[in-house]
């Protein structure tokens, strides 16, 4: 028996116990956490032996049959020394002609170990090749939005899962975590027994709002104007809490008018520089209503929090009156034209946030995968500090819990002898036509070969007509790392087999839960498989990397270097630790859950922002950003591109087209599980009632559901979780599992250009019977 | 003894862990649950009943529901079905079987029992779950055990612990201080279709 723990992308963390017979894994059962409520699985995780033993497992390495085209489905067996040996040829004829840029490595999160994930050895690879790597883009938006407010960067906004048991409510804002995360939904059922009131905010009926004690539906896309309305309406009606707003916000920090800047000290005179950031130390003016003048925070008796005012010539106005000023553009009476809530419900909502105990809203990316789900998740952030309900036992956001406890040495890992660096400020989003033009940045950049590992982007392109016209295409190498015969393999020119979750050691720090988890190497790989680490390394020294990837050096070796360095040590945390005790506890105050600000925010001040200084786009790659400069100083509300009911595309394509997470898959993981087919068997397309009876459509139709991007021929489902004009279809299916088309030709293809996060779901559809 | 469930449909969501966790431990033929999640609501897996923003749908997991007047047993020519004396649990014999499926037809909880028409096929080539776990025959009826050859060791049915939502207990109906009865007493229950006499030893919290 060994212990592992499942580390697909469902951002939660569960351990298993594998029970081992004659070599083989024959169950999966959950294993024990400190902290019980903390024990969790779920269908897939405890099903992972049909994906290791399953016939669908690819076996040792395969490449395309030469002369037949890409995705043709004809492979012939081939030795690990020849691949590798092809490998190496291809990617060195490719960075000696075009340089090493030429060669992309597309890594994603179908594994969240921190070896065999994507900050792990494949990233130390690229960075010694000097390889494209295209930035990430997913699931980006919702923590860009929270960052302007909380400075808690992309991925580090939320409370820890626990913390629900001390909420007096749970807003469920665009989540359905009983499908999506049910290790965090235990939290809030065990909650909801306490006596807390769970109520979910959805355009759909969720699993989660069926689930909840108060259901609000509201018209998809408008979360944020309904957040900027409750929290105009709390401010006019003098419900915020002002001891938050006094205390933890930057309420009272003046604002130039002439450059939008904040007032400092070194407006007015030399400051010093801190000797060990090289920063100068640069305090911030107030307006100190007790001597009635400007003074540096510190030394101001009673900040004024609101009003306009004149520092030696300058006119300045607090944080907080520039917010207030901006609230005043939304209102009640307009959100419930634009939202569709009934005005007596917003402002039960409103007086819940500002008058409640403690207030969990639990978020993830439902409202994250939209052209303006930043603004919306940034305007839901500022409710929430006009409100004070952050940064306390059971106030803040909940739903994605990342542990700031420890920091893993990656750059430890990266910095091998050799390091060049990636090129990774192409989004991919952009990154078929860099492919299909050969060019960035208004220059050439030849891209040639490509390696897909830990990832089906294929399957996961926005509108991917864009990864199979641009992409494939154009590439004159590319070799993919996988379990399965995902639609990003089968149209590759290379296969390789590697080992499941179970057949390395590895670890991960958890998402979700407050620990740090070991995996046991279980099993020996099957068939050929190897380990992506073993993979790195033979591709590494083909390249001539030897002092990065010496021949001697296994997983341990790797390991410690990421296992190294002041934080790790002040956690305690050691390899040797991890492969004895299994998982050590990172909990950042014994017996209480972690919270996000619970002393102070990461941000400048380490306060909560009203006003956001210096908004930079999440990622830079060339995009104009001046236009909006000014305006992204102030929370706003935008309209999304198509999903809203004033947009072109909705005039031509009137149901909403949401990709769903289901239980049945992680994304597109366990696509083609044996055992969750038999419950599942098909993909289905759910419409509502009112748009199926316009298309004469009836339940068990099948339909082509279609837009200007692309189309699917699928089996269609009345779903009365659904009102009119919107559909939903769970994601994940392969193209092969359609009678034609696929879900992905249908979704959203670009992103905004300040947050640079997909929008999949930005996208509408029609649909007619077939 | 009597031995039997209590579920939480407050808590349950429908996920099917324990239905899987079942068909690895007992290394179920393929296309054969011995538990099932039905979707109460609308005609298909996950869809509610009624029409938006009214619909509801709550979930039912059934597996054997072990009755302590079980109608299968009166029917069985051969003794194949008979309940167990000391702890309540309704046991299918394969070797007595002679696969006339009278006890389908009288179990008044539709799907419990499957038949194995043919021999029975598996999806891996790996025989999963314990390694005392039963073996499937052709021409023969069978169902939940309820993890029999784990409480031959002192565990619990491994539903129980596979649940993520902590919707199901197990225990001994007849011990008035085991967890699940109090949980018949102090929470608002049902069992399925109790009209039909049966008293089955699986309830329901609503």
């Amino acid at each position: 028996m060994g212990y592992g723990v499942c580390r697909s992308n469902c951002m939660q963390s569960c351990r298993y116990a594998a029970h081992v017979r004659d070599g083989k894994i024959v169950r999966l059962e959950p294993a024990e956490y400190s902290q019980d409520l903390y024990r969790g699985s779920c269908l897939r995780g405890m099903s992972y032996m049909h994906r290791i033993y399953g016939s669908e497992r690819i076996k040792y390495p395969m490449r395309r049959v030469d002369g037949t085209e890409r995705g043709a489905g004809e492979w012939e067996r081939i030795s690990w020394d020849d691949a590798i040996s092809e490998i190496a040829d291809h990617f060195k004829e490719t960075i000696e002609t075009y340089g090493p840029t030429a060669v992309a490595f597309t890594l994603g999160t179908g594994n969240y170990g921190e070896m065999h994930g994507a900050t792990g050895i494949f990233a130390r690879l690229g960075n010694v090749m000097g390889v494209t790597s295209p930035a990430g883009i997913v699931d980006l938006a919702t923590g860009y939005g929270i960052d302007r407010v909380l400075g808690t960067g992309l991925m580090y906004f939320a409370n820890e899962a626990k913390s629900v048991l001390d909420s007096s409510h749970v807003v469920i804002w665009g989540s359905n975590p009983v499908h999506s995360a049910p290790q965090n939904w235990r939290w809030i059922q065990h909650a909801k027994e306490q006596g807390t009131q769970v109520l979910t905010i959805d355009p759909i009926k969720s699993a989660t709002a069926h689930k909840s004690d108060v259901y609000v539906p509201i018209k998809p896309t408008t979360d944020g104007y309904l957040a900027l309305a409750m929290a105009r309406y709390i401010v006019e009606n003098n419900l915020q809490n002002d001891d938050f707003i006094r205390n933890r916000t930057t309420a009272p920090l003046l604002v130039r008018r002439d450059t939008g800047l904040l007032l400092r000290k070194s407006d007015f005179e030399e400051v010093p520089v801190d000797p060990e950031t090289q920063e100068p130390i640069d305090e911030f003016y107030v307006w100190d209503a007790a001597s009635n003048s400007a003074v540096l925070f510190d030394e101001a008796v009673d900040p004024a929090l609101e009003g306009s005012f004149e520092v030696n010539g300058v006119e300045v106005d607090t944080s907080y009156s520039l917010l207030k000023n901006r609230l005043m553009e939304y209102s009640v009476d307009e959100a419930v034209t634009v939202t569709g809530v009934p005005k007596e419900t917003i402002i039960e909502l409103a007086n819940l946030f500002a008058n409640s105990r403690a207030v969990s809203v639990n978020i993830s990316f439902g409202m994250d995968h939209y052209d303006n789900g930043y603004q919306s998740c940034w305007a839901i952030a500022i409710l929430m500090a006009l409100a004070g309900q952050l940064g306390r036992d059971g106030a803040g956001f909940t739903g994605i819990y990342l542990n700031t406890n420890l920091s893993l040495n990656i750059p430890g890992l990266w910095a091998a002898p050799g390091f060049k660096g990636m090129v990774s400020n192409i989004p991919w989003t952009l990154f078929h036509e860099v492919v299909a033009k050969q060019e960035w940045e208004g220059g050439p950049f030849p891209v040639k070969a490509m390696l897909t590992a830990i990832s089906n982007p294929a399957s996961n392109w926005g509108a991917s007509n864009g990864y199979f016209d641009d992409i494939v295409p154009n590439l004159d190498f590319h070799v993919v790392l996988d379990m399965e015969m995902t639609d990003t393999a089968r149209y590759a020119d290379m296969v390789l087999p590697v080992a499941s979750f179970y057949e390395v050691e590895d670890f991960r720090k958890a998402h979700n839960f407050p620990y740090i988890v070991h995996q046991d190497q279980v099993i020996d790989p099957l068939y050929e498989a190897k380990s992506d680490v073993e993979i790195a390394g033979l591709i590494g020294r083909a390249m001539g990397h030897e002092d990065a990837f010496p021949a001697e050096y296994g997983f341990e070796e790797y390991a410690r270097m990421l296992l190294s360095g002041p934080s790790v040590e002040a956690a305690g945390v050691s390899l040797d630790r991890l492969r004895e005790e299994q998982y050590i506890e990172l909990t950042p105050i014994p017996g209480k859950a972690g919270i996000v600000g619970r002393t102070q925010f990461p941000t400048v001040t380490g306060r909560a922002q009203l006003y956001t200084e210096l908004p930079a786009p999440r990622l830079i790659y060339g995009q104009p950003t001046e236009e909006r400069f000014a305006k992204e100083h102030l929370v706003y509300y935008q309209e999304s591109t198509e999903v809203s009911e004033n947009s072109e595309a909705a005039k031509k394509f009137p149901i909403v087209f949401i990709q769903e997470h289901t239980r049945w898959r992680t994304h597109s993981q366990w696509f083609n599980s044996p055992l969750l087919r038999e419950l599942d068997p098909e993909p289905i397309f759910k419409i509502s009632a009112q748009d199926a009876k316009e298309r004469g459509i009836v339940d068990g139709d099948i339909v082509e559901v279609f837009n200007d991007r692309g189309k699917m021929v699928v089996k269609c489902v009345i779903d009365p979780s659904l009102p009119t004009g919107m559909s939903r279809m769970p994601k994940g299916w392969q193209r092969d599992q359609f009678i034609e088309g696929g879900y992905q030709e249908l979704t959203y293809p670009l992103h905004d250009e300040w947050a640079v996060a997909a929008s999949y779901s930005d996208a509408r559809v029609d649909a007619k019977r077939r | 003894m009597r031995y039997g469930f209590v579920i939480d449909q407050n808590r349950c969501i429908g996920c099917h862990t324990c239905s899987v966790a079942c068909k690895i431990e007992n290394n179920l033929p393929d296309d054969m649950w011995w538990n099932r999640i039905l979707t109460d609501g609308g005609d298909w897996v996950d869809i509610p009943a009624g029409e938006f923003p009214n619909s509801t749908i709550s979930y039912v997991p059934v597996n054997c529901q072990h009755c302590e007047n079980p109608a299968c047993v009166k029917v069985c020519p051969v003794g194949a079905t008979y309940k167990d004396a000391d702890t309540g649990i309704v046991r299918q014999d394969a070797d007595k079987c002679i696969g006339c499926r009278m006890c389908m037809s009288a179990c008044p909880y539709t799907g419990v029992r499957s038949f194995n028409w043919e021999e029975p096929q598996f999806m891996l080539s790996v025989a999963l779950g314990a390694a005392d776990a039963p073996s499937h025959q052709k021409h023969t009826v069978e169902k939940c055990t309820m993890c029999w050859h784990r409480i031959a060791k002192g565990e619990e049915p491994e539903c129980v612990w596979a649940c993520p939502g902590r919707a199901r207990f197990w225990g001994d109906f007849d011990d008035p201080e085991s967890e699940v009865s109090k949980l018949i007493r102090d929470k608002n229950c049902r069992q399925l279709l109790a009209d039909e006499g049966t008293n089955p030893s699986v309830y329901y919290i609503q």
